[in-house]
């Protein structure tokens, strides 16, 4: 346990304390010493994006409702407590029982976003971990790593012991089992380690040698214990209704992004945008029956005392029973003040139709994400929607009274030229028309359209793995003229500066060697990169040159077909046969269907089996 | 039905913001099973209000809330039903119906506890003695013009709201007690007080380490 004298002295320092307490209803305190296994979820961004997380509360409830195990967590200390931490000399502690991190059996860190990861390092460093796996005994916790970035573990190799790939929930308990054993006979970590490898769904990084060619591209990749595996397969839970589901929620003292009950309604996602990664690596669609899901609502809204819930998923209208799900709930809850709320919607009328159930009283703002400005870019992303569609919801929208509309494209897509660009602001401009043209009696409140563009990145395991990502003057360029190209008062542009997208390129398809430019990068001052306040690019620039790497070579070069990929090892049930297909046909502008009506042929039922797939 | 309650915020839970206080309140009443009504309009929220809210970091024993309930409840069934729902810390000690206009909570007791090596006992007394001796004493609080919108250095007195004052040793730490106004005659924190100190000893006395609560609250109290 940390000074408490000293965090009191802090605490009435720093801003937001609240972040650093705990103490919240929900959260579950284990007296350490009834405790055999201690592990510490830990999440590198500050307490409010953290606990907006749901994977937090099911990992949490998982180990914490075995006896024997706690699992406690941490979030990253922002730049005002760090200060006053390393000040007093305290280090990164847990919530719960104000242990430091150093006495934990296990951290596991939860990889959201390639940005986030010079704050892992950094929360390490606060905690007086040593960074390298290299360099850490016995006496030092295990670091196990995983989330949606696990797909590609290589940058951050040097420093993980051990990631799960794929959905963590299902390999986690065996994990900390074998753990537990391992200890209890006296076995040393590495044994542990290598024994850990065999189960599905756990990469061990400290198992395998690369090998590189004079161009700097791999080579190839070398087991160093024999029977470590070649091939690292994601787990995943064949039927959802069979998942733990946490009954509850931490609820938060403090104000967090979001602060209500959310229940995960399906996973996986039969649209095929070419540039998803989740879409592709969480094949196949698993939903959870309306019966799962109404008392899993049921039992967190009764523990929470929250009065918004809010349905989750990759796309929320794909859910077959949508529209009953939704008026069960409204009949259910609408009594007690209980709203339902849905993240993104697709560009569709039947779409409205769920917006008209459940926004009773307020119109807000309706968000639309077409992704690009021409249809020819839109096919080549294989973004299912057309102008048609467009056309027929936004009039509809603006006839249920709805006046503010936000609009999301990327630019910097592959095959995209400066027509598409135009495209951008004549579809905005078109949306300010579709507005006014209407009968006269029918135009009310203040149109506001925000077009907002970011820079894409391509993505490991997306059919544009191989695609060269824009440089800096492209984006630029593009973004400018994408600027000049809207002229009306009622349109605002957002366009963000490019630099952020990419070091995220660079990041989120390197090789193990870019782990040094990311310790170069914190040595360097880098922390929460993902705050556009405090992301300095000068920063990493110097640290990619100070380690001998290029960022042009990991964001901008575009890869051949035939190179050895650093993430080729993970299986995440798609062959690379069809995101080569896909990427063929995506430059070619050809669409591919929602699987739902025909099977793509992505290969993941071969060895996923279970869930909606029309070809089981 | 309207019941007032007096409640603590004590422990680490000091460290919440009269907001996020106010959510915690409500939804642990929600939890309970105790309706609050809600209130009119676009964005209907949960009648709960707290009198005098305290500064952040500042625990106390004796706070005040006021609900609506749609249900009627036997006091202490309701007092039960909402402490469960609480964290530690945070606790309604009573719970008394009550209707038409409350007379306002006016004044506040504190409890001051400061680290020995920061004030010594001698020096508090000293202090004390001298501010309870003068009938004016002025402190410079800074404040923003709301016409110039820039930050201001006024003047306060803030002898006329101080009704008590003692100073004891208690382990480690100067005590010092007041009883201040809080309300309509004006409102003397307990970092105001500190400043009043500072000033007579000619130094800064630092706040780190020094813990800060409130004992009591009281409509009238006997001068």
């Amino acid at each position: 346990m940390i000074d408490k004298r000293k965090l009191d002295r802090i605490l009435n320092r720093v801003e937001k304390p609240g972040r650093y307490i705990g103490m919240e209803v929900g959260s579950i305190v284990k007296d350490p010493k009834t405790v055999d296994l201690r592990f510490a979820f830990a999440f590198p961004d500050v307490y409010e994006i953290g606990m907006s997380y749901t994977g937090l509360d099911i990992i949490y409830t998982l180990i914490n409702q075995i006896e024997g195990y706690a699992c406690e967590r941490v979030f990253a200390p922002w730049t005002d407590m760090q200060r006053e931490m390393e000040i007093e000399g305290v280090p990164l502690y847990s919530l719960e029982s104000k242990t430091a991190l150093k006495d934990f059996d296990i951290l596991g860190f939860t990889l959201q976003y390639e940005m986030s990861y010079t704050n892992i390092l950094n929360m390490m460093r606060l905690g007086g971990i040593p960074l390298m796996a290299e360099e850490r005994d016995e006496e030092y916790p295990l670091i196990a790593a995983g989330g949606p970035c696990a797909f590609n573990p290589e940058p951050m190799a040097d420093f993980i012991d051990l990631f799960f790939i794929g959905e963590g929930e299902e390999s986690l308990l065996e994990v900390l089992r074998l753990y537990q054993e391992y200890r209890a006979a006296g076995r040393l970590r590495k044994a542990f380690l290598r024994a850990a490898a065999q189960l599905q769904g756990v990469y061990v990084p400290s198992l395998y040698e690369l090998r590189y060619h004079a161009d700097g591209t791999i080579k190839e990749r070398v087991a160093i214990a024999e029977d470590a595996p070649m091939v690292v397969s994601k787990s995943y839970i064949p039927d959802l209704n069979e998942m733990h589901i946490p009954d509850r929620q931490i609820i938060p003292n403090i104000e967090v992004v979001h602060d209500r009950v959310v229940s995960e309604i399906f996973r996986g996602c039969t649209q095929g945008c070419r540039f998803c990664q989740a879409g592709m690596t969480n094949r196949p669609v698993r939903e959870k029956n309306v019966s799962t899901i109404l008392s899993e609502v049921n039992s967190k809204l009764l523990q929470s005392g929250y009065d918004e819930v809010s349905l989750s998923s990759l796309s929320t209208c794909d859910y077959p029973r949508l529209m009953e799900l939704i008026n069960e709930l409204i009949d259910q809850y609408a009594s007690e003040n209980i709203k339902v709320s849905l993240p993104s919607l697709r560009m569709d009328s039947e779409s409205l139709g769920v917006l008209r159930q459940i926004e009773t009283l307020r119109k807000g703002g309706l968000t639309f994400a077409p992704e690009a400005g021409t249809q020819r870019l839109r096919d080549v992303i294989n973004k299912g929607i057309t102008e048609e569609d467009i056309d027929r919801t936004l009039c509809h929208a603006f006839d249920d009274g709805y006046a503010g509309i936000k609009l999301y494209f990327m630019i910097g897509l592959p095959t995209e030229t400066m027509e598409d660009i135009q495209g951008i602001a004549d579809l905005a401009h078109h949306v300010v028309d579709l507005f006014f043209d209407r009968e006269k009696e029918k135009i009310k409140g203040n149109l506001r359209v925000t077009v907002s563009a970011s820079c894409f990145v391509p993505k490991p395991f997306t059919p544009f793995q191989w695609c060269g990502q824009d440089s800096l003057e492209e984006f630029a360029h593009k973004g400018q003229t994408l600027k000049d190209g809207v002229r009306h008062k009622k349109i605002s542009v957002n366009y963000h500066d490019p630099k952020l997208s990419r070091m995220e390129g660079a990041i989120s398809r390197g090789d193990r060697r870019v782990g040094a430019a990311i310790l170069k990068a914190l040595e360097l001052g880098a922390v929460f990169d993902g705050w556009r306040d405090y992301f300095r690019y000068e920063i990493w620039e110097k640290a990619f040159e100070e380690t001998g790497l290029s960022i042009d070579f990991y964001a901008s070069r575009p890869r051949p077909l035939d190179e050895v990929l650093p993430w080729d090892f993970v299986d995440t049930g798609l062959t690379k046969g069809f995101l080569r297909r896909e990427y063929e046909k995506a430059i070619k502008g050809e669409v591919t269907p929602d699987c739902r009506h025909a099977c793509v042929g992505c290969g993941v039922n071969k060895n996923y089996p279970g869930g909606y797939c029309p070809c089981v | 039905m309207r019941i007032r309650a007096k409640f603590t915020k004590l422990g680490y839970l000091r460290l919440l913001g009269h907001l996020d206080l106010m959510k915690l309140l409500q939804r642990a009443a929600k939890r309970s099973g105790v309706h609050l009504v809600y209130s009119q309009g676009f964005n209907p929220t949960p009648r709960l209000s707290i009198g005098n809210p305290l500064p952040l970091g500042v625990s106390s024993q004796a706070e005040y809330l006021e609900i609506e309930t749609v249900e009627s409840w036997e006091p202490a069934e309701l007092l039960e039903q909402i402490n469960l729902q609480l964290p530690e810390g945070i606790q309604l000690l009573d719970a008394v119906p009550v209707s038409g206009a409350q007379p306002k909570m006016q004044f506040s007791e504190y409890e001051i506890r400061i680290p020995q090596e920061l004030l010594t006992l001698q020096e508090a007394m000293k202090s004390a003695a001298e501010l309870l001796h003068c009938d004016h004493f002025e402190i410079l609080r800074e404040k923003r013009n709301k016409k110039t919108k820039r930050k201001e250095q006024i003047p306060i007195d803030i002898r006329p709201l101080l009704y008590q004052l003692r100073v004891e040793q208690v382990e480690d730490f100067v005590v010092l007690r007041f009883i201040g106004a809080s309300g309509e005659a004006g409102n003397l924190r307990c970092d105001m007080l500190l400043q009043a100190f500072a000033k007579l000893l000619g130094r800064c006395i630092p706040v780190e380490g020094v813990y800060f609560h409130r004992s009591g609250q009281y409509d009238q109290i006997l001068i």
